[in-house]
């Protein structure tokens, strides 16, 4: 059985383009969700390994989710997804206790290598 | 299919979604330029885009959306105030955004232009004082943030190998680095205005799949159900228990196909909502001031049939806004609301939906398209006379009738609603219009909701059978031969205190050449042989307003039927629009009614 992942993207595109790249990979991806609200009840019901998470979502921002998930000490492993340059976020959501974060636009070569480092 | 091009027909797919909901929003926005939700979701789907389109390597899109991406982070922080000229600007982006994406759609290596505009936002943005020009963006900010740069570089490529793309990509993306450090300070400020947006994208809706392989899906329904018949007719003859056998097999395959039909379903707010943009347009070069009301746009219908009749219905509410409704002095003068309402509304009604688009303009004068009709030799002075008031409105779908008073850039060229008619027409619709001077009017267009399979009466020609889709059929009547008059040439019957002209499928079926169908006569020569006794067996046909009664010479059930296309070597065929295979194996024709309508009122005259 491959480790659960819950992606999080309020893009189709993206959402597809991860999972795939995640499933080629043997990962499992347990669920998907496009917007803040979906991804915090998916994130509690499936438990998943591993979180990828976009931080601009239609209903907040990622980092708040991964507020909400920490407090609640959910042990999932948090990828951030972020658009370059915004470093700020990316810091925050570090000290926050995010794992590793990838900037878009990525490859599936460095998404996949960013993921395996944080899956170990 | 390779997996490049999957993404690409996801992005697309995207793509196309993310820039109707950019025209929506801007729309919204021009109304209310306080609107900070909409200005919120710009934002946010920009920035998406931008992301998407970067991935895919499209930097034209990716660049563009940028730029729109930055204007709307000042417009957030109130730097960029909103006016007609930015929204005249917004909207041609958006417009080169959709070029853009048709561009790289239909694999044709045009160019579109986009530096002009796009420099032109690059001003704007220059002018709201926080965005410096690509060159001295990097010269300034290059000592500001050095580090900063450097850093993002190494995380963001972490393999190893370079090769030259990989150092083009750094290179644009430290660029981007630089240029977004004005989004670290929106991302700072977006928590607290974050909160009241609310979630307009839903998750479990949005599975996307081709239409092309949804077309081959009910394609193979569609046989599937004919191979059902025939197996079921052939063998549930013998054996009763088998029959039972049967009801089983029948009953999964028949709901297969509705879930079939379900899945291509699609809301008509997908279109409706397009309207936005269409209806302001219209409006600005039109001077007038409208407002679109959209009304039951979660009714579903079949996507290609939204797909044909979309452009039948931008001119229905072209021609509502520049000839339904008054100018506005007129409106005044006539103590109606300055503003002008277009109403563009879906209801369903069994398996048909009903699209109405009405306004609350000066209405259709009968006498008046009566007049015109006779003058443009639509139809004769006498007919003109008979019409009813609905009916007499109707011309207006007639070809070569146009009822503009003068020639407007927008519609009222003469050629289009007849064009109307026909698009309606292929798919075995309807229209019909109600109107009262000075109040308005409405055209209501009635579509089947599903296009591949239809309900349909048979019926018997000698040995042939025949279908004729109940959406066009009034009522089946049983006559005598007292029952039908001569009147001039032709035959014809009173119904429903109506007359109806009268001809013989058969006579119709069997001339030699189409030519010869043009002397009425030729349309009912075995009237003459029937006996008194004999029964008539008339189908009446309705379509448009036009109402036919056929002889057929025996009647059979009604039955939902799989209609296919003819071999493209019948394309000339007159009067059958396609064939069904029936479950005795017969091929079974179906009539074209609107072409048999159209021709039977033409040789009338």
């Amino acid at each position: 059985m491959g480790k659960k992942v819950l992606v999080v993207d309020d893009s189709l595109y993206m959402r597809t383009l991860i999972k795939d790249a995640l499933t080629a990979e043997g990962y499992e991806v347990v669920g998907m969700a496009a917007n803040g609200e979906s991804a915090i009840d998916m994130a509690f019901d499936l438990t998943p390994d591993l979180i990828t998470l976009d931080n601009i979502l239609p209903d907040m921002l990622g980092i708040d989710i991964l507020k909400v998930l920490k407090e609640e000490e959910l042990e999932s492993k948090v990828v951030m997804i972020s658009a370059v340059g915004q470093q700020s976020v990316v810091d925050e959501g570090l000290q926050l206790g995010a794992d590793e974060y990838i900037v878009k636009p990525f490859t599936t070569e460095q998404l996949i290598e960013v993921i395996n480092k944080v899956m170990g | 299919m390779a997996k490049e091009d999957e993404f690409k027909e996801i992005f697309l797919a995207e793509a196309q979604e993310q820039q109707d909901e950019l025209e929506k929003l801007f729309t919204d926005l021009e109304k209310d330029h306080g609107d900070k939700q909409s200005i919120e979701a710009i934002f946010r789907i920009t920035h998406t885009l931008k992301a998407n389109a970067a991935g895919m390597g499209f930097e034209d899109i990716a660049g563009m959306a940028h730029v729109m991406e930055d204007i709307f982070s000042e417009i957030k922080q109130g730097n960029i105030k909103l006016n007609t000229r930015v929204f005249n600007d917004l909207f041609k982006a958006n417009d080169t955004l959709s070029e853009m994406i048709s561009v790289i759609k239909s694999n044709s290596n045009k160019k579109v232009r986009y530096r002009g505009l796009k420099t032109k936002l690059q001003v704007m943005l220059r002018d709201a004082g926080a965005h410096k020009d690509q060159e001295e963006g990097v010269k300034t900010a290059n000592s500001i943030s050095e580090k900063q740069k450097s850093e993002s570089q190494e995380e963001v490529t972490p393999s190893s190998q370079e090769n030259e793309k990989q150092l083009e990509e750094k290179k644009e993306k430290a660029e981007d680095a630089l240029l977004d450090i004005e989004d670290e300070n929106i991302d700072d400020q977006q928590e607290d205005v974050v909160v009241e947006a609310s979630s307009q994208i839903q998750l479990s809706d949005n599975v996307s799949i081709p239409v092309r392989k949804l077309d081959h899906l009910m394609n193979l329904v569609g046989e599937l159900l004919i191979e059902r018949d025939r197996v079921v007719t052939t063998f549930s003859d013998e054996n009763k228990k088998r029959r039972n056998e049967f009801t089983r097999l029948q009953r999964i395959t028949s709901e297969l196909q509705y879930s079939v039909m379900d899945v291509r379903l699609v809301q008509v707010a997908v279109l409706f909502n397009k309207f936005h943009r269409i209806v302001r347009d219209v409006a600005t070069l039109e001077d007038k001031r409208v407002n679109l009301v959209l009304e039951g746009t979660e009714n579903e219908i079949d996507r290609n049939i939204l797909q044909i009749i979309s452009d039948s219905l931008i001119h229905l509410v072209r021609n509502a806004v520049s000839h339904g409704l008054e100018a506005s002095q007129e409106r005044v003068k006539q103590n109606k609301k300055e503003e002008g309402t277009v109403t563009l509304r879906a209801r369903s009604e069994r398996d048909e939906i009903i699209i109405d688009v009405s306004d609350d303009g000066r209405g259709i004068n009968p006498e008046i398209i009566r007049k015109k009709a006779v003058e443009k030799k639509v139809i004769s002075a006498a007919e003109a006379k008979k019409l009813t008031d609905d009916d007499a409105r109707l011309l207006i779908f007639e070809a070569g009738f146009s009822s503009a008073e003068k020639v407007t850039s927008v519609s009222g060229r003469g050629v289009g609603m007849d064009v109307v008619r026909k698009a309606i027409d292929s798919i075995g619709g309807n229209i019909e219009v109600s109107s009262e001077v000075g109040k308005g009017t409405t055209i209501s267009m009635r579509l089947p909701s599903s296009m591949a399979v239809k309900s349909a009466l048979l019926f018997q020609i000698g040995e042939a059978n025949f279908a004729i889709p109940l959406s066009y059929t009034q009522a089946v009547e049983a006559v005598y031969k007292k029952d039908i008059h001569r009147v001039g040439n032709g035959l014809v019957i009173r119904h429903l205190k109506k007359n109806k002209q009268v001809a013989f499928l058969s006579d119709m079926f069997e001339a030699k050449h189409f030519e010869d169908l043009s002397n009425r006569k030729m349309m009912h020569k075995r009237f003459k042989d029937i006996s008194e006794e004999d029964k008539i067996h008339l189908v009446i046909i309705s379509n448009n307003g036009k109402e036919v009664a056929l002889v057929v010479d025996v009647l059979k059930q009604q039955k939902e039927i799989v209609e296919k296309p003819l071999d493209p070597m019948l394309e000339g065929v007159k009067f059958i629009s396609g064939a069904t295979i029936l479950g005795d194996g017969n091929v079974c024709l179906v009539l074209d009614v609107p072409e048999i309508t159209q021709f039977l009122f033409k040789t009338s005259k």
